[in-house]
């Protein structure tokens, strides 16, 4: 007698083999391109390991030897650096002056790169290309080039006091150069261009048609720009200001040249700790409180952000 | 998969083994020379760049290569940076010589970083003005200098203003804030306070007159310059009119038509010379110290002081074109310093100085 064949069991099975055949090519192909992924970010993770975290934590392994000795066997491990560090006032005032100069920078290129941003989004796509092009042409010449023309610049008889004194708005040079001001102005061109894209970018990514309807509710083009344009835009102000911030706090020639001896910001300290006094370690705490510095005001600073009421525009 | 992660932990390998550093040569151990397909040998210097550069570069590697066919190679660094180099490098040395001024020869020799130099390995040395040695064995003296005041010729003229006599002429408030002094990371600011120290009766154990002295200095000035490149324009733009730096610029500017000449106080200038320094278990010793005596030859020499620096060798005088801006005298003064006694009191008087005379910039200045 024939067995009764269990036809809804093999409808079971056909529909497994049916179904479970793509689920194993998805997973093959998962895996491929995950591996592919791997693969290509290989080449970018042997450099950062080999070129910034090797030297990083030899940094950080420095910067507990208490002795000017490198690595040599009377090498002492302590905390003694970080303490002269923050016991003494001159690297605290030399912190706060790094922080504070930063900040001005940020303020500066953000007054000055906004109105460039809304230039350049309300433009045809032409002169959007030419404004880039004039915003990024500083980044094409060295910024000790630069500088110097700065320094040529602001010297006591130089091009700008000349022309202030010639039209009678001041009677004696300004002290343009090497004051916090000559800083700012050094750091503040250098930096503008990195403000002016990031704010561009998250323009650009605004729906043209929100404005459109504020104006057909009413809005006045000033509250239009205050409730839709600015909140939008904050994102690209954030990054903007993260990386003018994370710049200046780490400069060193513009600090250097334009500031002289007057304005001795941490990079410059640092410079001076271990290239002119031999002083790896100190000088390797000093980077690494500096370091921490301005991570932790980048992630107070974005936080707030992202805590705030415009929360949204960040998701 | 596992082939896969077989094959990255290879390549992962391979790059790692190929990032670490080179073996390094035992001391003493004969170093294998730089050299190319074609045979060519090569040595690698590091020293200043601008002036010392240009001579090594233009004037005396093409000759050196012409004779021997050693190719020599040029990093251009400052003395500081050039020793933090060597230091880092110190179990696989990359550098042959390297130029340092007399403090980081005595640095680098303290260290242990340095090879010998004396009349046994390089010859010529045996014809060397004894002043200019910075440290018996450690480095040949190659540049010769003085560090001195220098001021506007034309612009002191116009003013009235007599030629500075002293080093404390240099704290006042004639000049009106056109001074161009270099902070105390560079040499020629260590040098400008330790000269003030001893014409106030201190010295190298006793900084606190000296310390006094700078902060009228920085009262007067409007900035001490933390890059000596940056005095130069200073000068040539005429925004100001007095200085300290090494004799080679002021003989440099004053031979591009500046009007600038250099002033020897009563009280005297440190005397020395930027030394090429053989680097311990450097990879081309035998022909570095070729180069170190070619150096010194009285030929090279002769060529040398043609860029504007006092010969080292006996016999040789400073060319004429350099003598109105910065010839010395035989009555003018002149005093060595030690670079064992600066290399050890530096730390403290930089620290001294940075936290007491740079706060006074520019007090004093109406």
């Amino acid at each position: 007698m024939e067995p009764l064949r269990n036809y809804a069991d093999q409808e079971v099975s056909e529909q497994v083999k049916v179904t479970g055949e793509p689920q194993r090519k998805t997973k093959v192909r998962k895996r491929r391109s995950w591996i592919a992924g791997l693969l290509l970010l290989i080449p970018i993770l042997l450099f950062v390991f080999g070129f910034f975290i090797v030297p990083m934590l030899y940094i950080l392994y420095l910067s507990f030897i208490s002795t000017d000795n490198l690595n040599g066997a009377d090498a002492v491990y302590s905390l003694q650096n970080y303490i002269t560090l923050f016991t003494d006032s001159y690297y605290l005032s030399s912190m706060w002056l790094t922080v504070k100069i930063s900040l001005y920078s940020v303020l500066v290129s953000l007054i000055l790169g906004y109105p460039i941003a809304l230039t350049m989004a309300k433009s045809s796509p032409k002169i959007r290309g030419y404004i880039t092009l004039l915003i990024a042409s500083p980044l094409l010449v060295s910024i000790v080039v630069r500088n110097f023309g700065w320094y040529l610049l602001l010297l006591p008889n130089g091009t700008i006091n000349q022309f202030l004194m010639n039209i009678g708005l001041i009677k004696k040079p300004l002290n343009l150069l090497f004051s916090e001001l000559g800083v700012v102005i050094g750091l503040s061109n250098a930096y503008l261009p990195f403000m002016v894209l990031a704010i561009a970018t998250s323009l650009y990514n605004i729906d043209p048609s929100l404005e459109k309807a504020g104006a057909i509710l009413g809005a006045s083009p000033m509250r239009s720009f205050l409730t839709i344009t600015l909140p939008l835009s904050l994102p690209g102000i954030v990054s903007g200001c993260v990386l003018v911030f994370s710049l200046s706090m780490s400069a060193y020639v513009t600090p250097s040249l334009m500031g002289g001896a007057n304005v001795p910001m941490m990079p410059v300290v640092i410079y001076d700790q271990i290239n002119t006094l031999l002083k790896w370690t100190f000088g390797s705490a000093l980077s690494y409180v500096l370091l921490g510095i301005t991570l932790l005001s980048v992630f107070f600073f974005t936080r707030a952000f992202e805590k705030s009421k415009f929360r949204e525009v960040f998701r | 998969m596992k082939k896969i992660i077989t094959l990255i932990s290879i390549l992962f390998l391979i790059v790692l083994s190929a990032c670490g550093a080179p073996n390094p040569q035992k001391a003493g151990e004969t170093a294998s020379t730089n050299t190319s397909k074609d045979g060519e040998k090569s040595i690698t210097i590091a020293g200043n760049g601008g002036v010392i550069e240009k001579t090594i570069r233009d004037v005396i590697a093409p000759k050196f290569k012409e004779e021997t066919g050693i190719t020599v190679n040029y990093v251009p660094g400052l003395s500081g940076e050039i020793l933090s180099k060597v230091e880092l490098q110190k179990n696989a040395p990359q550098i042959d010589i390297a130029i340092f001024v007399p403090t980081d020869v005595h640095r680098a020799n303290d260290k242990g970083l340095t090879g010998k130099v004396d009349e046994a390995n390089v010859p010529n040395m045996k014809n060397v003005d004894s002043k200019f040695v910075a440290v018996e064995g450690a480095g040949a003296p190659v540049f010769g200098l003085v560090i001195a005041p220098a001021y506007n010729t034309e612009s002191f003229k116009e003013k009235g203003l007599k030629p500075i006599e002293s080093w404390n002429d240099l704290p006042s408030g004639q000049y009106e804030g056109r001074t161009a002094f270099v902070d105390i990371t560079n040499d020629w600011g260590f040098n400008t306070l330790y000269a003030l120290a001893m014409t106030n009766g201190g010295g190298t154990d006793n900084v606190e007159p000296g310390i006094e002295k700078a902060k009228e200095l920085a009262g007067y000035s409007t900035t001490f310059y933390k890059n000596s490149t940056q005095v130069m324009p200073a000068i040539q733009q005429g925004a100001a009119d007095v200085t300290v730096m090494g004799s080679y610029v002021i003989g440099d500017l004053a031979l591009s038509g500046v009007p600038i000449k250099m002033a020897v106080p009563k009280e005297g200038v440190p005397i020395q010379a930027f030394s090429g320094a053989l680097v311990k278990n450097a990879p081309n010793e035998k022909e570095a110290l070729e180069f170190i005596n070619y150096l010194i030859s009285k030929e090279s020499q002769a060529l040398i002081s043609e860029q504007g620096f006092y010969p080292v060798v006996e016999g040789l005088e400073l060319p004429e074109k350099f003598q109105e801006s910065i010839g010395l005298k035989d009555t003018d003064k002149t005093f060595k310093p030690d670079p064992a006694v600066f290399a050890e009191i530096r730390a403290e008087w930089s620290d001294r100085w940075t936290k007491e005379v740079v706060p006074e910039i520019g007090k004093l200045l109406k």
